[in-house]
């Protein structure tokens, strides 16, 4: 069994996967892992190949289009250790196509798809669990700190929806943030935040929606369990419906 | 309610034709309709959501098997989305309505495990219940209890079997069937791939081999697999079969 390694990047990764499917007449008999510098590793190591990583991608889009999406949601959880079964996914959804999702008795597809479905569902969750607050100067941020990198699909949904406004999203736990200025969207990390005042307005409208919330409820239909399993209570923390609980 | 002489007994002033003519009505618009939109799609959709009904159980003496008789023909000829069963609850106390210990919990479960059966699994209304036992078994589903009925039937080869058979195997449902399917046109299913699946293997275990071999070694007798299901399945005091449930059909055949 061929032993390589990469530098740890996202890109680094897809582009060690494009090298290897390229040059290896076995691809699903290769380990890959993330380089470490230990003393004991082993291996080849593969340099990072930007171009490389875009066109794996555009043609793994080409041939197989669910295939690709999941690699997407794969590569947002960030996952950790899973380099191997990623490369043999990638390999078998070439060969195969789009009915790989099917082959869930082998091992790697079912847990590079086990995982790309849990990000899904954070992200399909976050499209509804967001919420904005309007700032003193008119723009709203949105706070949130999801368990994988859901930051730019999320930014994307959010940019079709409120075209006119200027709002900001901000992953308290990866520090990353996107902006939208009514112009261009960007991306960037942020060294140092420091929460900005409310408006008047939106504490107002937030006192109005905490009465709502409340009183919109009826005691006796009330079912605990099932409003955790709709909004889990990881999210709590930024929803303004539940600040004053 | 589920017959005439029960609605005649308990809603006087309803009719039995007042209410299955309009139904019909819509069954026949919704067909229709269908129809229509497989030539055009833009044809206007008649009731897009469906049509309902709901029945009230153990209120009035019909059995399970006059009931899924009926909710057979209403899904067939009428062309109805759900029927939905609850069991009866007394409101109000009244000298002139049924009494019952508790409401028919188990049973309203039992009709909707068999109303599944009747839409998405294939089967009939003759074939889960029969006039002999009219009456859905509370200690096992309505699948497992025909799986117990037919040992002819099993054990099914996974790897092998088409998608109605591996529809009737107690433990693989319609997402593990589908999921098994896929997966076989790559590679063999094997015992341990086939836990990942999905199946639920403390029913399914009886029922099924894999290329060949089967889960349990022993060779299975229906009344052996009943005894091992329901002390598997039971949590807390033990529910013994009644004597009469351990003659079987086609154990001594």
């Amino acid at each position: 069994m061929n032993r390589y390694l990469y530098d740890g990047t996202a890109d680094g990764l897809l582009s060690a996967i494009a090298w290897i499917l390229e040059e290896e007449p076995d691809p699903e008999k290769v380990n890959l892992s993330e380089r470490k510098d230990t003393l004991f590793e082993e291996g080849f190591t593969i340099g990072t190949d930007a171009t490389q990583a875009e066109s794996l991608f555009f043609r793994l889009k080409q041939h197989a289009p669910d295939a690709a999406h999941t690699l997407y949601s794969f590569m947002l959880a960030e996952k950790e250790g899973m380099e191997t079964s990623l490369l043999h996914y990638v390999s078998l959804a070439f060969k195969h196509g789009d009915r790989v999702k099917g082959y869930i008795t082998h091992p790697a597809v079912r847990d590079i798809v086990n995982v790309a479905k849990k990000a899904g569902r954070e992200l399909h969750r976050m499209k509804g669990l967001l919420r904005f607050e309007k700032l003193q100067d008119g723009a709203y941020l949105a706070k949130m700190e999801p368990d994988y990198n859901i930051i730019h699909p999320l930014a994307y949904h959010f940019l079709s929806r409120l075209r006119a406004q200027h709002w900001f999203l901000y992953d308290v736990k990866r520090r990353t943030a996107a902006q939208w200025n009514n112009r261009t969207l960007q991306f960037g990390t942020i060294e140092q935040f420091t929460t900005p005042a409310l408006s008047e307005e939106e504490k107002k409208v937030q006192a109005l929606w905490q009465a709502f919330f409340k009183t919109i409820a009826i005691p006796h239909r009330k079912n605990l369990r099932l409003q955790k399993s709709n909004m889990p209570m990881k999210y709590w923390k930024y929803l303004v419906e539940k600040q004053d609980e | 309610m589920p017959s005439q002489a029960s609605l005649l007994r308990l809603a006087p002033q309803k009719h039995k034709h007042a209410i299955l003519e309009p139904m019909a009505l819509i069954g026949r618009e919704i067909a229709s309709s269908l129809i229509e939109r497989k030539v055009n799609r833009r044809a206007p959709q008649f009731a897009p959501a469906g049509q309902s009904t709901q029945m009230i159980i153990g209120a009035s003496p019909e059995n399970d098997f006059q009931i899924l008789r009926l909710s057979q023909g209403l899904y067939k000829k009428m062309n109805l989305k759900r029927v939905y069963y609850s069991a009866y609850m007394p409101v109000t106390a009244d000298n002139r309505l049924p009494v019952l210990a508790s409401p028919p919990l188990l049973r309203e479960h039992r009709l909707y495990q068999a109303d599944w059966l009747l839409r998405f699994y294939g089967f009939s209304a003759e074939e889960i219940l029969s006039e002999d036992a009219p009456h859905l078994d509370e200690s096992f589903d309505p699948k497992t209890a025909w799986a117990l009925r037919h040992p002819e039937f099993f054990p099914v080869e996974i790897n092998r079997a088409d998608y109605a058979t591996l529809l009737r195997v107690p433990g693989i449902g319609v997402l593990s069937a589908k999921r098994i399917i896929a997966a076989r046109r790559f590679s063999l299913i094997t015992h341990e791939s086939i836990k990942k699946i999905g199946v639920v293997l403390k029913r399914a275990k009886y029922f099924i081999i894999c290329s060949g071999r089967p889960f349990e070694k022993s060779d299975q007798q229906p009344a052996h697999i009943r005894q091992q299901l329901l002390l598997g399945e039971s949590r807390g005091p033990l529910i013994l079969p009644l004597p009469r449930q351990l003659v079987l059909p086609g154990l001594f055949a």
